[in-house]
């Protein structure tokens, strides 16, 4: 994480998590990940607890993080973003979101957390990334439905607005 | 029991933390800790995080092109930081689990938990770091060659942190590291310094249970068999033994550790 500080909505004790306000838990052992399920952003999934698989994926600052792994306090005061957070509004995806839908990204969509947040911290960037760019930005996350050939497809589409 | 959880903001609270703890538990990036934590595998009284020491997660390179890595400094900050302690750069780029632990893994983290099939021990060795260990003492420096005893253990005291690592101004380097998949641990890493008197000095790492050091005066070896015999001849004189663990036997690391030491003195040559 690094060392900016959110626009001081969360006090100490708090982070942000997708535009609210969330209480740090008293056991410093909890999780973020735990901590995010809790406060009802479910679509954070634990799919290994030991930060192999992705599926427990947010952006902390904007950067990707394994949720399962990073201890819940490390987020006080910083902007936890969790793959409910994308959409602008109710019914709306975001430009990941879409194109992981239209493109046929997922089927289970247990894992989905990993490569859509990684996908959006890649949009997030200023230029165009590679297509081994955008490997590299994928491999942390395991999927056992889609054989990958299809994230890295809606992966694609999802960059193709960055210009080059 | 739920543990305390202290984040001294200074190296003088870091240690009299410690002092007065009983069985702390320290953490920099937390990687492999929290699985225990959550677990139950690990029930410290006291967590000590480093994260909140002066420039923690920061890589600071002074005048002279010594690099001091802080605590918290990830491999993303060695990414972010690519002429700071290159070799240590290259190896963060590879390193399993994708941009998310390379955002929060750390280069003191990976020291101490010194985990055989891993690759920043040998890389700190290969690059001849500084460790700075806080203690009930006071700071002291150990070579990071003497830093790793043995598979997952170090000389840091149960009152000992380690505070910073150290990189002497960047020389060229070349790199190896077979894994079988793109989300394991390696089995055999070799990291290849050339020194200034054209030798090339080798660190193994990844197939032995700490750090074995093999040095080229020639600049190279011949061939895989030159490389075995070197670097089965700095094994025994060090008192390594092979590592074994679910990943690969001892036996298949044995056979591929040369072939790591040669490609990483042709990556070297080639300045890849």
């Amino acid at each position: 994480m690094n060392d900016s500080v959110n626009d001081g909505a969360a006090q100490a004790g708090e982070m942000d998590v997708d535009g609210r306000t969330v209480p740090l838990p008293a056991d410093p052992t909890e999780s973020l990940a735990h901590v995010l399920r809790r406060a009802g952003r479910t679509g954070t999934h634990i799919g290994c607890g030991d930060g192999d698989c992705g599926a427990c994926t947010v952006l902390i600052d904007g950067e990707v993080f394994k949720s399962c792994i990073v201890p819940a306090w490390r987020a006080e005061q910083r902007y936890v973003r969790t793959i409910q957070g994308l959409a602008p509004a109710d019914g709306d995806l975001n430009r990941v979101q879409q194109a992981f839908q239209s493109e046929d990204g997922f089927q289970c969509g247990f894992c989905l957390a990993g490569p859509v947040m990684c996908t959006q911290a890649l949009v997030q960037g200023e230029s165009r990334p590679s297509d081994d760019d955008l490997r590299a930005a994928l491999a942390g996350n395991l999927c056992r439905c889609t054989g990958y050939q299809q994230i890295l497809l809606a992966a694609r589409v999802a960059i193709e607005a960055i210009p080059e | 029991m739920i543990p305390e959880l202290v984040r001294p903001r200074s190296v003088e609270e870091l240690v009299s933390t410690l002092a007065g703890a009983d069985d702390p538990v320290v953490v920099a990036g937390g990687t492999m800790l929290m699985p225990r934590l959550a677990q139950r595998t690990c029930s410290p009284a006291i967590l000590v995080a480093l994260d909140r020491l002066p420039a923690a997660a920061e890589i600071v390179v002074g005048a002279d092109g010594t690099a001091v890595v802080g605590p918290l400094a990830t491999y993303s900050a060695l990414l972010r930081n690519p002429t700071a302690a290159p070799l240590l750069t290259r190896i963060a780029r590879g390193i399993t689990g994708g941009p998310q632990i390379r955002n929060q893994g750390t280069v003191v983290g990976a020291a101490c938990f010194a985990n055989p099939a891993s690759d920043m021990p040998a890389g700190l060795v290969a690059v001849g770091a500084t460790m700075h260990v806080a203690g009930p003492d006071g700071v002291r420096d150990v070579p990071a060659a003497a830093f790793v005893v043995g598979p997952f253990r170090t000389t840091l005291g149960p009152r000992d942190a380690l505070l910073s690592v150290t990189v002497p101004p960047a020389r060229p380097g070349g790199y190896c590291k077979i894994k079988r998949s793109e989300s394991s641990w390696p089995l055999a890493t070799a990291a290849a310094l050339r020194r200034p008197d054209g030798s090339v000095r080798v660190a193994v790492g990844g197939a032995l249970e700490c750090p074995v050091t093999v040095d080229f005066p020639a600049g190279c070896p011949a061939d895989a068999a030159a490389a075995w015999e070197l670097l089965e001849a700095a094994r025994e004189r060090e008192d390594v033994a092979w590592w074994a663990d679910e990943l690969a036997d001892a036996r298949y690391r044995r056979r591929i550790a040369p072939v790591a030491v040669l490609r990483s003195v042709s990556s070297l040559k080639e300045g890849a």
